[in-house]
């Protein structure tokens, strides 16, 4: 018997706000235990949630980009239950009318593509954190992620494999990060996600007994994931090695193993109903219109125009487009530079590779796209040679350095004048008889000693080229 | 209207403790205040109008300094390295939620 | 009793110090205290510091506000930074916030000077004051009788003479049924008008922070020192200041009388009603004949409606952060039942576990939903009310103040709040005004209501009333301060 697996995907993601979403506390990761929060996020008697605006603006924006139908009177529900990391005993969530509904995810595997349909999205707030130790059975609870604002994006069971999960959740990561919703980052956990799935056999149209798995913390623990409880519900289909039941299961990536959690004596009754201390959020056409003109253009739109319009190669263009920060950085520089070929090739090239060496990605980048366009300019002129170019590259994205002054106060003007140059030449063919007899006999390389020397007394100003033409013409004499 | 066992899972979800409860005289002043609360069943509403609702003035996205977690932590039973303390998490709340 | 502006004045002219007064004030309360009840907690240090605040100031040549050095009570369920505030419950018994509601904060700010925090019914769950974990507040007109609830301490605080005006919150009357008890002014601003910061909550859509005080003057001057606007409550939207226009004019005023709220009263407060309507009627007021069947639903709606939210509400009290904590427990589960089971009062577990019952799933449609649905039509119906008329006039309560321990059941207890939920149902202002008397001589009350922020509309139809008839219905209890 064949089977297909069916797979819905809910996806939390933390929203790229300064401030948490219902309180003004700073919703930055990485603060000590506690130092992040106030009587409202700590759940005080007689605080009161107030709503920051820029969540809506991100939750619109998501439903923008995925092709939602943006709901204009959206408002916040109480979500019931007891649980130590929540510290009103109840989470504000979205339940009776969520900000997006009915939207779809192109994606694109080896099967072509297809549209993942999404369910809808809404906002909610994070809860704590828990740190648990066994030892004494003890959790200690922070308050810092508490009201931290995420939004949920739930997808119709559309995915039939791990290919297409993968697919979809790179696309979704892309597509936000890109218009700057959130910094998506699984190790930070900004970016979660829970897996249902459901086996049938082929050709079937009902769903089988769906299973809900949580705490994949990665890509590539949700293939595992996948992968295992697939094989599980098939196994307990044909084999009968045990019953299968609609529950939510902890996916240990240590042990490559599902487990039922304990406790579910009862369904969780969350009581849902409307928080009144929330007044409904209408998004009137301004508002909707507004954030509607701050979409970015997609990545592959850009791409494409960075090919077609700017003559960049397909391979540069997808390299570029694939972080905002890098694009934002060009679509500045090069129309003051005038060549966005020579910028492209600065940025992947040269920026990038100095990203790297700090262990820094793409999107880590932070340089004034003026004093980028500068350098180019002044090595495109001739002012100063390559090298010359890299160190000032280094000293703006290292201090925000202006590029002019380093290289005056660096002398890292360019020798073009070829007297001048042939004068180093010829000092340094006198200062180097051996290399120059090592050359005379045969010993081609020996020429790069004398060239290092040349460069060494240029300063590295010295156009490299010109510099081998000359020396080479002088020994050849 | 309302029997043992309703107002046993009644009272887990609201996280009382019926112990040393008089469960029967609960159950009946539940029960009376119940029966005077359904009369709405028999009362015809208005539609509801959603073109009724103003828009409000939502919170600028501005961090404010937060509280020192000392003055947050001070009124709390148990606290640890600047930590809430939740003991003995074995039991029905553990991996409930996660 | 003392009114605002006579205490002030004698200030002004410097007759007697802010700390003198403020002595007095504060041995009048330790004094009384033992009979009244009024006080959860007698904060001299504090007021102390306010008073010698304003003798500095007053010293200096400064022009202080209106409610400055003058001796007040702040009910206990807003939280007052470094002061204990505990809503009369044993599970905030010794809680003490770390932030200032955002009322207090403006009244320090003005130099209020508060003698101490109000007795209540526990969490404002209750209409006599008796779920107090302390111990009900008793009238200072009789003390076998109770202040009203659920401010009951401020109500019997300044009835008593022990403090000049009082702060308290009203979500289904308790403002204006403590002040028709003990035969004092209440009003219970617009929703919205009053910031909830910091204000305990008990019902959200309903709970709003209001003045209760000896005269109508003087709740008009509370009113105005408490109703900015606050950031930090997005349900609050401030209220234009009332005191520059206030009169007592009522020729032509529509004065609107619906029968549905004046059915089954009692011989005395159905006479002291017809007073009230002739005296209108002489001063020039239209009376006009309203409709108001949805009055019916209103218990019912409000009950469902207010348990669901305090259910929600309570639900952060675990003993994990603050508050009461079960000191031997087995696991956390039974740790936050115990602690919960200890930390409330039989009345708050009543409505924590009705409020979960019409919120759970199987019932949330028939009862919540349904409730929200009729929420809405009663606001409806009061919208079509004010278009024929400009206020109405009802009883505050149907009956006086009733005896301690009367014992009455649950819904018995709640079949009093008929005539003041309506108005907490549809946001509206409403003011409980002196009346008339009973036969034991217990004070009788009646209530103006508005519609939204029309407080300068129902206060001046209540001064009206209170001048034209020559404060006959004051009644000094005899107790506590008088200048």
């Amino acid at each position: 018997m064949n089977y297909e697996t069916v797979i819905g995907l809910e996806v939390h993601v933390e929203l790229a706000t300064e401030s948490k979403i219902f309180c003004s506390c700073s919703a930055k990761y990485g603060a000590e235990q506690n130092d992040s929060v106030c009587p409202a996020c700590c759940g005080m008697p007689g605080m009161l949630p107030v709503t920051n605006k820029h969540v809506v603006d991100l939750g619109i924006m998501a439903g923008l980009l995925t092709n939602c139908r943006i709901n204009r009177v959206t408002t916040f529900d109480k979500k019931s239950y007891y649980y130590p990391d929540l510290p009103c005993s109840y989470q504000i969530t979205q339940w009776f009318s969520p900000i997006c509904v009915d939207g779809g995810v192109e994606i694109e595997t080896s099967q072509g593509k297809k549209i993942i349909g999404l369910k809808q999205i809404h906002m909610e707030e994070d809860a704590g954190k828990l740190v648990h130790d066994d030892w004494t059975d003890t959790s200690l609870v922070d308050f810092n992620r508490t009201s931290v604002p995420l939004c949920e994006i739930v997808s119709k069971p559309d995915l039939r494999s791990v290919e297409e999960v993968i697919a979809y959740l790179e696309r979704l990561r892309t597509l936000l990060r890109f218009a700057r919703v959130s910094n998506c980052r699984w190790e930070e956990g900004s970016m979660r996600c829970d897996v249902n799935l459901s086996i049938r056999p082929e050709g079937s149209t009902e769903l089988g007994v769906r299973t809900e798995m949580k705490n994949m913390n990665s890509l590539s623990a949700i293939a595992r994931a996948i992968e295992y409880e697939q094989a599980r519900h098939i196994d307990a289909l044909e084999r009968g090695t045990e019953v299968l039941v609609q529950e939510t299961r902890r996916w240990d990536d240590v042990k490559g193993q599902s487990f039922a959690m304990r406790n579910k004596e009862t369904a969780a009754d969350y009581r849902y109903f409307p928080d009144p201390n929330l007044v409904p959020i209408i998004i009137d056409d301004e508002w909707f219109d507004r954030v509607k003109s701050e979409m970015p253009e997609l990545p592959e739109v850009k791409a494409a125009r960075y090919v077609g319009e700017l003559g960049l190669t397909e391979k540069d263009a997808e390299t570029l487009t694939a972080s905002r920060a890098m694009c934002d950085v060009f679509e500045a520089a090069y129309p003051l530079c005038g060549s966005a070929k020579d910028t492209a090739s600065w940025l992947i090239g040269d920026c990038m590779g100095m990203l790297r060496k700090k262990k820094l990605t793409a999107d880590d980048i932070a340089i004034d796209p003026v004093k980028l366009a500068e350098i180019i300019k002044m090595v495109t002129a001739g002012e100063i040679n390559r090298n010359a170019g890299r160190r000032v590259l280094a000293a703006v994205m290292d201090e925000d350095a202006d590029p002019r002054a380093y290289c005056e106060k660096h002398g890292l003007a360019a020798q073009n004048d070829e007297g001048a140059i042939l004068e180093v030449v010829k000092k340094a063919i006198a200062a180097n008889e051996k290399s120059v007899q090592d050359y005379k006999n045969g010993r081609t390389k020996a020429m790069q000693a004398i060239f290092g020397s040349i460069m060494k007394e240029l300063r590295g100003n010295g156009d490299p080229q010109t510099i081998q033409r000359l020396l080479k013409e002088e020994l050849d004499k | 209207m309302v029997d043992h066992e309703e107002l046993r899972k009644l009272a887990a979800l609201a996280k009382l403790s019926l112990d040393g409860v008089d469960e029967e005289a609960l159950i009946r002043d539940i029960s009376e205040i119940l029966e005077f609360a359904r009369t709405v069943e028999g009362a015809e509403a208005d539609p509801a109008d959603e073109t009724a609702m103003e828009p409000w003035p939502l919170r600028e996205d501005i961090v404010a300094p937060s509280f020192d977690s000392e003055s947050v932590l001070k009124n709390a039973g148990e606290t640890r390295d600047g930590y809430y303390v939740a003991r003995k998490m074995g039991g029905p709340l553990s991996e409930q939620h996660q | 009793m003392n009114s605002i502006s006579k205490t002030r004045e004698r200030l002004l002219k410097r007759e007697l110090s802010c700390a003198e007064l403020t002595e007095m004030y504060l041995a009048a309360a330790r004094r009384e205290n033992g009979d009244l009840s009024a006080y959860t907690l007698i904060t001299d240090e504090e007021a102390r510091r306010a008073a010698a605040e304003v003798d500095a100031r007053l010293a200096r040549g400064e022009k202080l506000p209106p409610l400055a050095g003058i001796p007040f009570v702040l009910k206990d369920n807003i939280s007052t930074k470094d002061i204990k505030t505990t809503c009369a419950s044993r599970m905030l018994e010794d809680y003490v916030p770390i932030y200032d509601a955002f009322v207090w904060s403006g009244l320090k700010e003005q130099g209020a000077v508060m003698c101490g925090k109000g007795n209540m019914d526990e969490f404002a769950m209750g209409s006599t004051c008796e779920t107090s974990y302390f111990g009900g507040a008793k009238n200072p007109h009789d003390l076998t009788r109770v202040a009203g609830g659920s401010s009951g301490g401020a109500a019997s605080a300044v009835a008593g003479g022990v403090a000049v005006y009082g702060i308290g919150s009203d979500t289904g009357g308790s403002i204006r049924q403590p002040a028709s008890f003990c035969g004092l002014v209440g009003l219970k601003p617009t929703y919205g008008a009053v910031s909830r910061n910091g204000l305990i909550a008990y019902a959200s859509s309903f709970d709003q922070i209001g003045p209760i005080t000896t005269c109508v003057e003087d709740a008009a001057t509370v009113f105005d020192a408490i109703c900015r606007k606050d950031p930090a409550d997005m349900t609050s939207r401030g209220a234009e200041r009332v005191s520059g226009r206030l009169h007592s004019d009522v020729r032509g005023l529509r004065v609107g009388v619906a029968k549905e709220f004046f059915e089954n009263l009692p011989a005395e407060i159905a006479s002291a009603m017809e007073r009230a309507l002739d005296f209108y009627k002489r001063a020039g007021a239209e009376l006009v004949e309203i409709a108001f069947p949805m009055l019916r639903y209103c218990l019912p709606v409000y009950y469902i409606l207010a348990c669901a939210e305090a259910s929600s509400n309570l639900g952060r009290y675990d003993g994990l952060r603050y508050g009461h904590r079960a000191e031997t427990f087995d696991d956390l589960d039974d740790l936050i039942c115990r602690t919960r089971s200890e930390g409330f009062g039989q009345e708050v577990r009543r409505r924590i576990i009705l409020g979960t019952y019409v919120l759970s799933a199987g019932y949330y449609d028939a009862y919540y939903n349904k409730a929200q649905a009729l929420r809405r039509t009663i606001k409806n119906r009061f919208r079509e009310i004010f278009t024929k008329c400009d206020l109405l006039l009802t009883p505050t309560v149907p009956v006086t103040a009733l005896k301690c321990g009367a014992g009455l059941s649950p819904v018995e207890t709640y079949q009093t709040d008929i005539c003041t939920v309506s108005v907490n149902i549809a946001g509206l202002p409403a003011v409980s005004v002196p009346c008339g008397f009973d036969g034991a001589g217990l004070p009788v009350g009646m209530q103006l209501i508005g519609d939204k922020f029309t407080e300068a509309r129902i206060l001046s139809a209540a001064l009206a009333f209170e001048s034209g008839t020559g404060g006959a219905y004051l009644k000094d209890s005899g107790r506590g301060v008088s200048l």
